[in-house]
This record gives structure tokens, sequence and C-alpha cells, in this order.
């Protein structure tokens, strides 16, 4: 049996449309926060989990991360060129599914930043995955333990770590990583296309999975928040 | 780096003050620059490094404390080994090599030996390796924790060449060849992989971190707080931010009272010799060390004449006269605690604990290296629902998944014996998706119908077909267990089935052949999963598990490949070393339980440090088993006793609370043990100072501790003597179980009346009672067939028939090896004697079933028996002849009744009880049948005897009689152990009778019935 996590795929390519002016010019991934561009966080992560290949996608400034990976001290980074299409977040995974290999892979939100305390989130991802039970693993949070959200949430915690939608009284937001089997974009549509399209599946199945993060999660949705994230970090 | 513009900025907290408190209140207050008041924006960003997690926790607590309500914007808090590689220049941080995580780094070193001893296999040492494979993680870890030392201390194993010169010992130049394997392998291996020693790796950072500081002075303060510098690189790190314009350095508990003679003296067992070392290695003199907060007060001066280095202690009369007062005040709060043994010492300590509770907002920590004594206080505390954060956890083996992943791999290295399987499937976890109940019933019949499979065949084929066998004799009526018989035919259905899939799932770990790491882990959690489907990896428990077990595949690949048994030992071990700490919101808030290390920098209202015996605080210096003190201090390695130094300094710190408990045990596990080095010097000081030291001494605890416990009076329980109605009495007994009657009625009863059966113990081995029967068996068969006549070969037969009784148990080698050279020595014997047993014989007639019934006070009784043998002789009597093939009973025992085995036999028939109609006995005999030296014996118990055999049979059968007679009557009860043979026999009841209970209290036998 190979080790799940090997590689993983860096969302890079949105338009961070909440996140302007400051993404007028830059790509929302590059915006700093702490002297830092957020993707770097994210790399940083997987530099930790000794990820050993990361496939970032781009599409909106992709000049600017195409720039930004020459800097990348590692984990070794292939681009995903998207430039000539709009794929959300599934159609993105779906086009690079050749590069990401056979076994489960990380995928983080390039503006995923969380806080860990103890053992890291992605190897707690990768200790709890189970190969015969699941086709994708979410790392989500007590909106309790965020900074700068305000949804509701999003999945409900059942028993074993099974998740169905929900919102409210107990539901726990997406922090944006994941652990996912290939498998399950077998039946996926060409072209653009959510990957709540996909989760929907999976839950159907009694195969969609979650994880409480212990830390705390820094969500860096509008440029109100960057002032919010950088006081958590000192916390 | 000492090109310092000024003098280094080192300051100093006494050793009785609350380092972090007196550091928050001084950073507050515009420490280490007055800027007073200070300027908030400022203060955040203001860094301070203290040596854990912990204590960079508790700091943060104290700010916020201190701030109040009022919002304050916090320095940036960290421990010290935190680098932050972000603000390393990519130069630095951005080159190093990954780290490898600590167990992929054991599985490497293992791996390294096994090369090794391959190829060093002429040397003694890597014979012994190579045989002892359960030692090679022991042995892995222990060469890494030498190197781990040398990190430390900044030490260069390379320099252990210079030993090769020299004449040195030849199993010693066989050690310092095996030292390679850390010295020049692990590094070139390291290399090769371009990977990174974690600690070598965080070594690098810090120092890095040393150099960026130093390179590019911070424009805001940098302090370092709490830190003794026992690490090389942290003190790099240490004496960068001293020479840092903005930068101070905090220690704890320097000194700095002690006189220049003292200091002068101070060793490596001083607790201010990490301190020393490291004001030298900041380039600053004792005196120059600021003084942050108060002067020390009384608590730290007596420590300080406490510790003080003992070639100086003549300095005490005069020194402490002048201290008088302070000593008297340092009293004040501060008790010594003797108890009698470990058990008593931790029932005090909870006592302590518990009466802090008392006061609202009083905190109190049970501070000890002893993680024994801890774990009796958790328990202590339980009486009262206290449920103690122990900082140290406990053994992940005890939680849930991971106890049952310890039981398969037991249960897999004794290769699945009934009692491993037994330990196995009786796991709450292991319901093998049927649920826990219905698991609980198929387990208990496995238990009945499969566990004790002939002889000591083994494994998991053996029960199956112990299972098919019983069901096959029940089916048959030739298996008499009840339990067994009471199953239907869906249960028997149902059972196998259940074993099925426990078989199917515990096969792929029997014998499975060699392979990588990765597959025979793979094949234990497939295991694991397939005994308890329904595990949720969710639970804390199972997560720390699942992580271990990631940990362990992520570093597979390191592990040297080979035989299923290695790799599962090293999972045990690794399991073995995991500790788990249960959810920290169920433990109280206001009491914890804390090692040295975690207790540093923390301050309760009241510490108790316990476990100060010698040996145990300070702890025996252990060097470790690679090199002597010469190679040590060739290399640069610091001594094992600086250890008790850095223990010391623990215990001066931890002094400082308001009010301490010192406590220790005469006795450990048995033995007795002395008070700690310090404890005695404790009372020699305080009585030099002319005070007296029984004031500090707590006798109120102890006593309370001794009398919680106290039973005001034990009264042991009666002897049973249970009086069923006469009509629920038994009326039919064998032969056999009349002398049961005589000597231990209460078993009659616990059969007969209660139905119960003994069980033999699982996983026993082939007894005495199997081989009785099997030589009876094989004597029998030769009787049947030859009744009248002898064979020509007698003993040619013999061993004929005894080969193929033996067949059943041929896999067995006790059976093999033992049994059969005994039973072929007796062959010989029987072929030698049955000729002269013969003489005078007309026909010889074995397994010969008799009975009689008779009325006793009006009711009808049975009394039944099978007789091994009964000869009719030519003169028209008979001759009852018993194999044994233990100890024939005395002549003595037979002619007082006791054991009237052969002597009712012979009553039955003079009755006419057996085939033969009635007879006359004219001999009972005993042929003792053991193989041994002699192989055999014949005994007449009756040929001193002043009555004949047909007498007896009389007279023991009208005893009998009146036995039960008195068995009618209500009142005769039936007593455990009323004559048994000998004192220390055995009943199958003694524990239903509870025996040991009234053993002590009741006289057995007659007089107590």
């Amino acid at each position: 049996m190979s080790f799940p996590g090997h590689s993983a795929m860096v969302l890079a390519a949105g338009f961070g449309t909440r996140m302007k002016p400051l993404t007028l010019t830059t790509p929302k991934p590059l915006i700093r926060v702490a002297g830092k561009p957020l993707i770097d966080y994210a790399m940083d992560r997987l530099r930790e989990a000794h990820v050993t290949r990361a496939v970032v996608n781009m599409h909106y400034l992709a000049g600017q991360i195409e720039s930004w990976a020459a800097t990348v001290p590692g984990p070794p980074i292939v681009l995903s060129d998207e430039r000539d299409a709009i794929l959300d977040t599934g159609g993105g995974i779906s086009r690079a599914l050749p590069l990401l290999g056979p076994d489960p892979f990380f995928v983080l939100n390039a503006d995923s930043f969380w806080l860990d305390v103890g053992i890291p989130a992605l190897s707690r991802l990768r200790a709890l995955w189970q190969d015969d039970a699941m086709d994708c693993l979410l790392l989500l949070c007590d909106p309790a333990r965020t900074t700068g959200y305000d949804g509701a949430g999003d999945f409900l915690l059942h028993d074993h770590g099974r998740l169905t939608r929900g919102k409210g009284e107990g539901a726990l937001a997406f922090i944006g990583a994941y652990l996912v089997h290939p498998r399950l974009f077998a039946d996926a549509p060409a072209g653009a296309y959510s990957m709540n399209l996909l989760w929907d599946r999976a839950i159907a199945h009694g195969r969609l999975f979650g994880v409480a993060h212990k830390g705390k999660w820094l969500h860096v949705g509008t440029p109100e928040a960057i002032g919010l994230a950088e006081t958590a970090m000192k916390g | 780096m000492g090109d310092s513009k000024g003098p280094p900025h080192v300051f100093t907290i006494a050793a009785d003050q609350d380092v972090l408190a007196v550091l928050a209140d001084a950073v507050l207050a515009g420490f280490p620059h007055r800027t007073s008041p200070p300027d908030p924006a400022r203060l955040a960003q203001t860094t301070i490094l203290v040596p854990n997690r912990r204590s960079a926790q508790r700091l943060q607590d104290i700010f916020h404390a201190r701030a109040g309500a009022g919002l304050i914007l916090l320095p940036r808090i960290r421990p010290i080994g935190d680098v932050d590689e972000d603000r390393l220049a990519a130069d630095q941080a951005g080159d190093l090599p990954m780290a490898l995580s600590d167990t992929a780094r054991l599985f490497l070193v293992m791996d390294l030996i096994v090369q090794w001893t391959e190829q060093n296999a002429d040397l003694g040492i890597a014979r012994d390796l190579a045989a002892g494979g359960g030692q090679l993680q022991a042995l892995a870890q222990s060469l890494l924790d030498l190197a781990d030392q040398a990190q430390e201390d900044g030490a260069d194993l390379a320099r252990l060449n210079d030993f090769y010169d020299a004449d040195i010992a030849g199993h010693r130049r066989a050690i310092l060849d095996l030292l390679d394997v850390i010295r020049l392998h692990l590094p070139a291996a390291l290399h090769r992989m371009d990977r990174l020693d974690a600690r070598q790796r965080r070594n690098a950072l810090i120092r890095a971190e040393a150099e960026r500081l130093t390179r590019e002075p911070p424009s805001a303060p940098v302090i370092a707080a709490g830190s003794t510098g026992t690490f090389a690189a942290t003190r790099d790190l240490l004496r960068a931010i001293a020479h840092l314009p903005k930068g101070a350095v905090v220690l704890p508990g320097l000194d700095r009272g002690l006189d220049d003679a003292a200091w002068a003296a101070i060793n490596p067992q001083h607790p201010q010799h990490a301190l020393k070392n490291l004001v030298t290695f900041l380039g600053v003199k004792r005196e120059a060390v600021a003084l942050l907060g108060p002067e020390p007060g009384p608590r730290a001066l007596l420590a300080s004449e406490v510790m003080r280095p003992s070639d100086t202690s003549e300095h005490w009369r005069s020194v402490l006269t002048e201290k008088h007062d302070a000593i008297a005040a340092a009293r004040h709060g501060l008790h010594l605690l003797k108890a009698r043994d470990r058990h008593l010492e931790a029932r005090a300590i909870a006592l302590l604990l518990r009466r802090a509770l008392a006061t609202p907002g009083r905190t109190a920590a049970l501070i000890t290296p002893d993680r024994d004594l801890a774990r009796r206080v958790k328990n202590e505390m339980r009486r009262w629902q206290v449920t103690l954060d122990d900082t140290a956890g406990e053994p992940l083996s005890r939680f849930g998944a991971a106890q049952l992943l310890a039981l398969l791999i037991t249960a897999a290295a004794e290769g699945f014996t009934p009692a491993t399987i037994v330990a196995l499937l009786q796991h709450p976890l292991a319901d093998l998706g049927l649920g826990r109940a219905a698991a609980m019933v198929q387990v208990e019949r496995l238990e009945m119908a499969g566990l004790r499979p002939p002889g000591s065949d083994d494994g998991l084929a053996a029960i199956s077909r112990a299972i098919t066998q019983a069901r096959l004799m029940v089916r048959d009526k030739s298996l008499r267990s009840r339990s067994a018989s009471a199953l239907t035919e869906p249960d028997w259905h149902d059972l196998v089935q259940f074993w099925q899939v426990a078989a199917a799932a515990l096969t792929p770990l029997h014998q499975p052949g060699d392979g990588d790491f990765a597959t025979h882990l793979a094949r234990l959690r497939r295991a694991l999963t397939d005994l308890a489907p329904a595990l949720d990896w969710t639970l804390p428990e199972h997560e720390a598990l699942a992580l271990l077990l990631a940990d362990m595949a992520e570093a597979a690949p390191f592990f040297p490949p080979g035989p299923f048994a290695r790799a599962a030992t090293a999972v045990a071990q690794r399991l073995a070393a995991a500790t788990h700490r249960p959810r920290a919101g169920m433990t109280h808030p206001r009491l914890a339980i804390m090692g040295l290390l975690e207790a540093r920098l923390m301050r309760p209202h009241v510490a108790v440090l316990g476990g100060l015996n010698e040996g145990k605080w300070p702890a025996q210096p252990d060097g470790g088993p690679w090199l002597n003190r010469p190679m040590r201090t060739l290399i640069g390695l610091a001594q094992p006793e600086r250890a008790i130094g850095q223990t010391a300094h623990d215990l001066v710190q931890a002094m400082g609370a308001e009010e301490v408990h010192l406590t220790w045990a005469e006795r450990i596990g048995g033995e007795p043990v002395g008070p700690s080095r310090w404890l005695l010097r404790l009372q020699a000081v305080v009585q030099a100072a002319g005070l007296s030291a029984t004031t500090l001494t707590d006798t109120t605890t102890p006593h309370w501790a001794a009398a919680l416990d106290a039973a005001s009076a034990m009264r042991p329980r009666p002897r049973p003597a249970p009086r069923p109605p006469p009509a629920l009495r038994p009326r039919r007994f064998s032969v056999t179980e009349v002398e049961r009657l005589i000597r231990d009625p209460y078993a009659i009863f616990a059969r007969k009346l209660l139905q119960l059966e003994p069980l033999d113990a699982l996983g026993k081995p082939v007894d005495a009672a199997l081989r009785g029967s099997l030589f009876h068996q094989i004597i029998a068969t030769f009787n049947q067939a030859f009744p009248q006549t002898l064979p020509a070969d007698p003993e040619a037969e013999l061993l004929r028939l005894g080969r193929e009784a033996f067949a059943a148990h041929a896999h067995d080698p006790e059976v093999r090896h033992f049994w059969w050279p005994r039973f072929v020595s007796l062959a010989r014997w029987l072929a030698a004697t049955e000729t002269a047993l013969r003489q005078g014989v007309a026909e010889v007639r074995a397994e010969i079933d008799g009975a009689i019934t008779f009325a006793v006070g009006g009711l009808e009784h049975r009394l039944h028996g099978r007789a091994d043998r009964i000869d009719h002789l030519v003169d028209g009597r008979f001759r009852i002849i018993d194999y044994k093939t233990g100890e024939p009973p005395s002549g003595k025992q037979v002619e007082a009744g006791l054991s009237p085995q052969l002597t009712l036999e012979a009553a039955i028939l003079a009755a006419g009880g057996f085939p033969h109609g009635r007879g006359t006995t004219a001999e009972i005999v005993f042929v003792k049948a053991s193989g041994g030296t002699p192989p055999g014996k014949i005994t007449n118990p009756l040929a001193r005897a002043s009555h004949t055999a047909a007498d007896l049979a009389l007279a023991h059968f009208a005893d009998f009689k009146k036995l039960l007679g008195a068995y009618q009557q209500q009142a005769t009860p039936y007593v455990p152990r009323y004559r048994m043979l000998r004192e220390e026999d055995e009943s199958d009841f003694d524990h239903l009778s509870r025996f040991a209970e009234w053993r002590l209290a009741t006289p057995t036998g007659e007089e107590g019935a």
C-alpha cells in the first residue's frame, strides 16, 4: 500500500473577487499577510508534511503565479496552465489529474490559512484516511475557532467522521484543505464544475468524511480580514 | 560574535521568585529599556523567547491577567527552539534539507545495524546481535540517544578515531566499530537521501537565527528568559541576544550571593553549574549580572546553603549564624514528609493536594521525576472524583484500539494459542461486526467447544479442528461437557461461522513470509479493522493510534525488509513507548502532576516535591553503555553527573513556592531506600543555624494517610456448610465419587447439586490425566484382546497397540519425546510381569461396568463403577485390579475406608452387580503403571491388614450406607475439605468455597465440621 498525500494540488486560479481592490493587480494567492504571500503559508504546510510534488493551477494573472513559482524552495512545483478556460474548482483538478498520480492527494486552496496546535492538520488527514471507506476527507473548523469568517458552517460531522450538508447549530466550516482519491473524479463532468457536485455524490454514497481542526482558521476573505489574521498569528 | 559594542545584557531573577511573573511585570514597566511608561505599540513588537510551549502559554496568561479588562497588544512570545523559518533569509533556511522523522531515523539505524552485522559476521558482537532480533530497536535507540547527546553538547563523535590508535581492549574496539553506525553510516545515509536529522536541523536553524540577529540587529527588543543554556545551539542564540543593542538574557535564579570560594568550587552536581558555564560563555562576570525583581528571600538563601559545595561547608558555622533569622523565616510553609512506603507517600500527597482545593483559587502541583509515584497519586485522587492532568500522559497501549493491536501482535507472536485468542476476542472492540453482546455469546461458546484442543495442538487450525471434533462428540454423546452439550444445531452453525470470520481475519498474520515493513504493517492494520469493523478512528485515542501508524507507514521504506515477526515487534515496541493524554477538559483546573521539565517556570501556590529519594531525585547518573569517562571527556561529551545539577536546580527553583512539601518514602517496592542527599543537608543546615529541624517534619499527614483506609477489625468468612433439602441430594454415586464424598463433600455439592464442571486452564499443556487415560486405554485393549492366553510376544503386541493409540498425538513433541519412551519401558515391564500375574487365573476381563441399587431411609440409592480389570481365579474367587499412573493409595487409607474404590467394587461384586454374578473377592491389587523408574509396581494394599478383602467390602459398604443416611438429614452439611489426604491438596472448588479466606480462621478437617 502506498502512502496517501504524496502529491498535492494547490488551487491558485481564482479571481479573488471579494478581495477587490487588492486583487485588481495581484492574484489573491500572492496577497501578503504578515509580510508573506498567502500561498507561501500553504506551501509551508506542504513542506512540513513532506509532500513531494505540488501541482499549482493558474488562470487569473497567471504570469505573476509563474514568477512566484520560480522562487519557492520546495516542494517541486508543476504548473497546470488554465489560461485558456475558466474551469472552477472541480474542473481544475480534473485537468490536473494526470499530474497527480494514482493515490489520494491533498487539495489546498491557495488562501487556506490555518494555525496548527500539536499535530499538523495535514498529518491528521493522512493518518485518518481509510482507503476502503472514503473518497474524500475534508478539514473543517468550528466557526468559533475562526477569524474573519462570518458564515454559518457547511457540514455536519457524524460518528466515524461521516459528513452531511448542514448550517447553523453544530455545523462546521470548510477550511479549504482536503485529501481526495482520484476515483471520485471518474464520472466527473467535462469542463468547468464545482467540487460541491462531487461532494454531494460522495455524501449520497456515505463516502464523504471530515476531521475537525484543533487550531485556528484564519479566513482571509476580505481586505479587512488581513489585519485580523495578523493579530491572531501572534496569540 | 563576541564583537559587541558594549557589555552583554544579562539579568537574573532570584531563585525563590516566580520568574515569569517578575518578567511580565518588568516588561510592562519598560524592561529591557527604561522607556517608561512603555509604549503599547513597542510592547507589541517585543519578542520574548522562553524554554518551551508550556512556559510560553503561561507567560501569555500572566500578561492577560495583568492587563485585566483593558486590551493590550501582547509581545510575541515563542518557545526558544521554534525558530521562525520565514524570517530567515532563503539562503539559510531554504537550503537546509528536509528533516527525517524520529521514527524514520530509528528505522534507518535499525537497517544500518542489520547491514553492519551482516558485514561483520566474524565479530562476536555481530553474532549476538543477529541472534537477539528483539533487541534491535532498543539497541538502535540507545545509539541514537548517544548521537543526540553529542548534538546537545556540541561533542564530536569523529574524535573517537583517536582511540583506534590507542591500545584498547578487543571488546571495546568492537563497540567502537558498532558506533560507526551513528558516526559514519548514518550521516552518510542522510547525505545520500538529502535529509537532515531533525535535531541537527533544529540546531542549524537556531544557529542561523543567532547569525541573522547578529547580522541584522532588530530595532525592537528581544528577550530570552528562563533558559539555563544546556544545549550548545541554544547557548549560541543566547549569546547573540545578550549582545544585541536591544537584547536581554534573563537567567533563572543565578546565585549572586554565594561566596567566591564556594562559586569556585562548583562541580557538575551543583545547581549553579549550568548557569556558571553559561555566564562564562556569555562573557559576563557574575557580579555584573543585574537583578530583576526583588532580592532573594529566605527560601533562596536556605536553598543556596543546602546546595553549598561540600568543600566549603566549613563556612557553615559562621555563615549560618549570620543567616540565622533568614533560615528561621524560610521554615515557614516548608514541610518535610517521610512515609513508610511509596504507597503511603502517594496517599499523603493526595491528601495535601486535596487540602489545597479547600481554599478557593489555590493551585497545587505534584512535581516529581518518578512516574510510578505520579501514577499512584493520580489513582489516589480518584477517591474524591478528582481527575488530575498528568502532563506525561498514559501509555497509549491502555486505550481501545491500541490495546487491541498490542493483543493482536502478542497473539500472532505466540502462534495464536487459545489463551491469546480469548484475550483478543474478548476485547470490547473485537466484535467482528456482530455487536459486543452477540460476539460475547460466541466467544463463550468458543471457549466451551474450541479452545481446549486435545494435546498441545496449537494455532488457528487446531481450534477449527477442535470445534469440529467437539460437535461430532456431542452428537454421538461421547463428550461429557454439559455446556457444550446444551448447544443446538443452529448454535453450532453460528459458532462455526463466527470462528471462520475470526480465523479469516487472523490467518494473514499466521507466519507470513518475509516482506517489506509497509506490507507487514498494512497486514496488521487490516487484521485490526477486520476484527473491529466498527472502530471509530475519530475518537481521540484512536486518532492517536492512527497518527502513530501513519508515522510508521511514512518511515516504512527505511525499515530493514525481512520477517514479519521483526516488523511486528517493532510496531509493538513503538506502541509500548507511545503515550496519550486523555482530554484536558476532563482534568482539574487547579491541580496538576508535572515532571521536572514541565514544572520549570511554573509556580503553583502549593508545590509537593515528591519522590525525594536518593536514586530517584537525584537519579543515579547514567552515562549509557557506550563510552567510558575518558572517552566522554576526549570528545567533549558532558559527564552524566550534569543531570544531578540540573535536577538540583529544578528543586531549588520549585522550593520558592508559598507552600512547599518535600516528601520521600522509606521503602520502595519492599526495598529500604534513603532520603535524597538534599533532604539530609537541609536538616543539617537548619540545625547548624541553631534551629530545630523537627518543626519542619509533618507527622500528621502520614498519620492521616495510614488511617484513611484502616479497617476496624477483620472478620473472615466462615467455612461454607450448605445444607440443601434432602429431596435434592444425590442418590447415585460412582465408587470414585464415594471417596470424594468422604474427603471433600463440598465438591459433590458443587458437581451434583450446582452442576458445575471444572474446566482446564487455557493452553494447559498435555497433562498427567491425558497420559493416564492413554496408558489405561492401551492396557485395557490388550487385556480385552487376550482374556485367557497371552500372545507369543506380549511386548511387541503392547507396542503395536501403543503406536495406534499414540498416533492421534503424533504432532505433539512432548508426547513423542517424553511419553512414548516411558510407554516403551512400561510395555517391557508389563510383558515381563504379566505372565506371573496370570498364574492361577482362568479369565481376565477389563473395563467392566457394575452397579447395585439399595434402599437407605426408604429411598432407592445406586452405587456403580467401572473396574479396570477383574480376574476370575481358578479357585472360583476373584481378584480386582486397578491400574494407576500416579501413586496408589496406601494400605492404611484403603483399610480405613478413606479410599474405598476397590473395596466398594468388591461389594458390588459380592452383591452380584457385575456380569460375573455374585462373587467373592480374594484379593485387591494396584498396578502402578507409570513408565518411570521402576516402570511399574504391583501392590496388594491389604497385605498387612487384619481383615480380608471380602470382610472389608462388607464393612465399607455398610459405612457408605451409614454416610448416605447421615446425608439424608437436613442438618448434615456438605463442607469443603473435610478429610483431605494432605492439607496442601487442591480441590477443584477451593475458589468457590473461598478457601483462602476461611483457611486461617477455621480449622479444616473434621474438627471444623
